[in-house]
């Protein structure tokens, strides 16, 4: 999930294209939320909504703001590794906004055991834990003289458990889940364990009557 | 009684298959997978070129944020069943042997995996001096899947070219996508090359006979340097020589591809274009532990600096060559051009003009783009021992120029003053008529019909302006600081809360004062200025005289006065 981090990267080059110098004001913070639904796939819906003033807005409808195609490639060139498909542009004129969405093919992937990992690029993130599937991160950067108030949120699938931050080799942070990976439900496998124990149980009864039998059939000989 | 033998055999036979059946569901999955096939559809997004000089960029997988892989590839099982122990190599013949790329332990049916490479070409790589067409295949194997090779041509350019960029003619969306690979130029940067690192020491020893401006952090002293590059390909005869780049079809796009001679090619060679100029220079700065920057504009290049927050340019090509028309400049006359250029590049620059770009080689290094490895050569030096025989009849030796205020005020249009403007010069100059005098730690002279007005940041004691406040003065008084260059900082940062920005380089020094030519960028406007600011006690003082670009002519004559009142 090294989108989350990318993101802010692209978001800023938005800031900075988007962005010309303001007359003289008070210092407001851009408002930016980034949500992050990852699947059962590992595959990741994203949706970057930003939230600008008047002036900035203006300006946002007079360059970038015009060309969604620029701002998909944008997105594109900020996260070279990935497969991002399904744009999707929304505009809130009245509100001075806009949502910018896409899917992330891969974003976290599994191992043998079940458990899925999402890389997310930086070292002890200020990061919270909302429950076993959701977690949030507040970022404020200041770029070229702009405050960027960033909300990303973290919606991991519903039969997520133990999710938690853990560090890789590198001291990154990592965000790993249990997931069950299996094609089948589990319930297939424990009525085979079943079955084995019965099977075993009346192997083991009718060995023992079949010995009985043979036993009795000899002392009548 | 064979009845009742019969009847307990089948109890066992039935017991054995209940056994059996169990064992079949617990294990169905690897059973089920060992007579099923797993689908996988890769999708191939595959590199169209690779450039020798970058090969250090394509192996590093955080690299310019992973943008110049081979390939990026997304496996999906579309299959029923779950694949298994998956396993992708790749090669290309001639370059890289088999190589593995992933390994896959379990791919869910509808399930996607990523496989970005990242090839690891050896250094022998950058001997490659022609481009040639390869193959890269890639084979995909487990064990429920069916082996599948997958391949696609790649070009292999040769060592020297540098391709501009790789994004197909119909899909450019800015003029900043023409040049798309800007950040790959820090590639042909080479400061640690023994050939450059020999060449800088005789630059440092003979020509600057010594230097400090990265231990001491000066700006003067990394100006003199900047020259002293300039006088060392002067003084070997160097010339500036032009070429074209080559449009070339690669892949889907139609690029230009340039020849790029390296820094110690073009040293020996004794020839260079403005790029490849800036490359040297680029090397040369930055094994003298400066940071150097490539400023690149519509069909030019020119080298310089960034130091404490300030840029500095030089007009490498102004070595021209004796053939040429316009003869060669000064290394003086070449860093004015060059702060000229600069003065016009900042301007575009803030107005969004994509087609002018900084290329700030740390910066890029910084993020993973690495110079080639080029090994020592006894030729090759002995040529630089040569060339630096040149340098033993002594640089032009850039110094800066003592001049009064208004010579080095060249942004607000206000050079070239007059003789008796600069007799003006002085502990104590007259006012001249219709000016009135402000007294502070700083005094100088103003026009009458202006008005003074409120100030705004807390250290600005004093602000004058005409009616139309197109052209002004601000007085400034710092406590926390005896640091001119540190005072013009904060009032940059007071601006960059604002929303607002500026740039600035020293001009020079006169009277105490140390000069400063800047602009500024502020709702919209843009303001072209000279600070004077001086160490004064407990603090730094200073004046701003400046104005709003667009105003042209009549309030030269007014800041020239005010400049030259000064003191």
């Amino acid at each position: 999930m090294k989108i989350i981090k990318n993101h802010i990267l692209t978001l800023l080059l938005l800031i900075l294209c988007s962005f010309q110098l303001q007359a003289q004001q008070e210092l407001k913070g851009t408002k930016q939320k980034l949500d992050i639904t990852v699947d059962e796939m590992g595959n990741a819906n994203l949706s970057i909504t930003t939230k600008y003033n008047a002036s900035q807005w203006d300006i946002f409808k007079k360059t970038v703001g015009s060309n969604q195609a620029y701002l998909k490639r944008m997105m594109i060139k900020a996260m070279p590794k990935y497969f991002l498909t399904d744009f999707e542009y929304e505009e809130q004129p009245m509100d001075r906004s806009y949502t910018f969405k896409m899917k992330a093919f891969a974003v976290t992937q599994p191992d043998e055991n079940g458990k899925w990992e999402a890389e997310l690029d930086m070292k002890d993130p200020d990061i919270t834990k909302l429950n076993d599937h959701t977690f949030t991160m507040n970022l404020n950067m200041i770029s070229n003289g702009m405050l960027i108030e960033q909300e990303q949120k973290i919606n991991l699938p519903p039969k997520a458990k133990n999710a938690k931050l853990e560090k890789n080799s590198f001291g990154s942070a990592v965000l790993t889940y249990q997931l069950k990976t299996g094609s089948s439900t589990p319930y297939l496998t424990y009525l085979g364990i079943l079955m084995i124990l019965i099977g075993a149980g009346m192997l083991l009864v009718n060995l023992r009557k079949q010995n009985q039998n043979d036993k009795n059939q000899s002392e009548f000989y | 009684m064979t009845t009742q033998k019969n009847s307990g055999f089948r109890k066992i036979i039935l017991s054995c298959a209940i056994v059996v059946i169990g064992v079949l569901m617990v294990f169905h999955q690897s059973l089920f997978s060992l007579f099923t096939k797993a689908e996988l559809e890769a999708k191939i997004e595959p590199n169209s070129i690779i450039m020798p000089a970058a090969y250090k960029v394509y192996g590093n997988e955080t690299a310019l944020d992973g943008k110049y892989g081979l390939f990026k590839m997304l496996l999906t099982n579309n299959g029923k069943t779950a694949a298994r122990n998956v396993n992708v190599t790749f090669e290309i013949p001639g370059y890289i042997e088999e190589t593995n790329l992933k390994k896959v332990p379990l791919i869910l049916p509808g399930q996607s995996i990523l496989v970005n490479c990242f090839p690891k070409f050896k250094e022998d790589i950058v001997e490659k001096r022609t481009a040639s067409r390869e193959v890269v295949n890639i084979n995909i194997n487990g064990l429920n899947i069916k082996e599948q090779t997958e391949s696609f041509p790649i070009e292999i350019k040769g060592r020297n070219e540098y391709v501009y960029t790789q994004i197909p003619v119909d899909e450019i969306l800015s003029p900043a996508e023409l040049i798309d690979n800007a950040d790959l130029l820090g590639c042909f940067v080479t400061p640690e090359d023994p050939i450059i690192k020999y060449f800088t020491q005789q630059i440092q020893e003979k020509i600057l006979k010594g230097e400090s401006a990265s231990v001491m952090n000066s700006e003067q002293e990394a100006v003199r340097f900047l020259g002293g590059i300039y006088d060392a390909t002067y003084l070997s005869h160097m010339v500036y020589s032009g070429t074209s780049g080559v449009p070339t079809e690669i892949g889907d796009a139609t690029t230009v591809v340039q020849s790029i001679r390296l820094p110690r090619e073009v040293v020996t060679g004794k020839t260079g274009l403005c790029i490849e100029l800036s490359v040297l220079y680029a090397s040369v700065l930055m094994n003298a532990g400066l940071d150097p920057i490539i400023y690149l504009i519509p069909g030019h290049a020119y080298p310089g600096f960034r130091m404490n927050g300030n840029f500095y340019a030089i007009e490498a090509t102004g070595i021209g060559g004796e053939g040429m028309k316009g003869g060669r400049s000064s290394a003086a006359q070449a860093f004015e051009v060059g702060m000229k250029q600069l003065q016009e590049f900042m301007q575009y620059a803030q107005m969004g003009d994509e087609r002018y770009q900084i290329i700030d080689i740390r910066e890029t290094v910084k993020n993973g783009v690495s110079a080639m490895e080029l090994k020592d050569d006894t030729f090759l030096r002995g040529k630089v021992d040569e060339i630096a025989r040149s340098f033993e009849s002594g640089g032009m030796a850039y110094s800066q120029p003592q001049s009064g205020f208004a010579e080095m005020g060249t942004n607000t249009g206000a050079g070239n003053t007059t003789g008796n403007q600069q007799n003006n010069r002085g502990n104590s100059p007259s006012t001249p008529s219709g000016y009135k005098n402000y007294k502070g730690k700083v005094s100088f002279s103003y026009p009458s019909s202006w008005a003074s007005n409120p100030t705004q940041m807390p250290e600005m004691v004093g602000y004058f302006s005409n009616a139309n406040y197109d052209t002004y003065a601000e007085v400034y008084e710092f406590r926390n600081t005896s640091s001119p260059q540190q005072a013009l900082g904060m009032i940059r940062q007071y601006m960059n809360q604002l929303g607002g920005d500026m740039q600035f380089s020293l001009a020079g020094q006169t009277n105490g004062f140390q000069v400063f030519n800047g602009q500024s960028y502020f709702s919209g406007n843009s303001l072209q200025w000279v600070a004077a600011f001086k160490p004064v006690s407990a603090g730094v003082a200073g004046v701003i005289v400046g104005k709003t670009v667009g105003y042209g002519n009549p309030s030269q004559t007014v800041i020239e006065n005010i400049l030259n009142s000064i003191h």
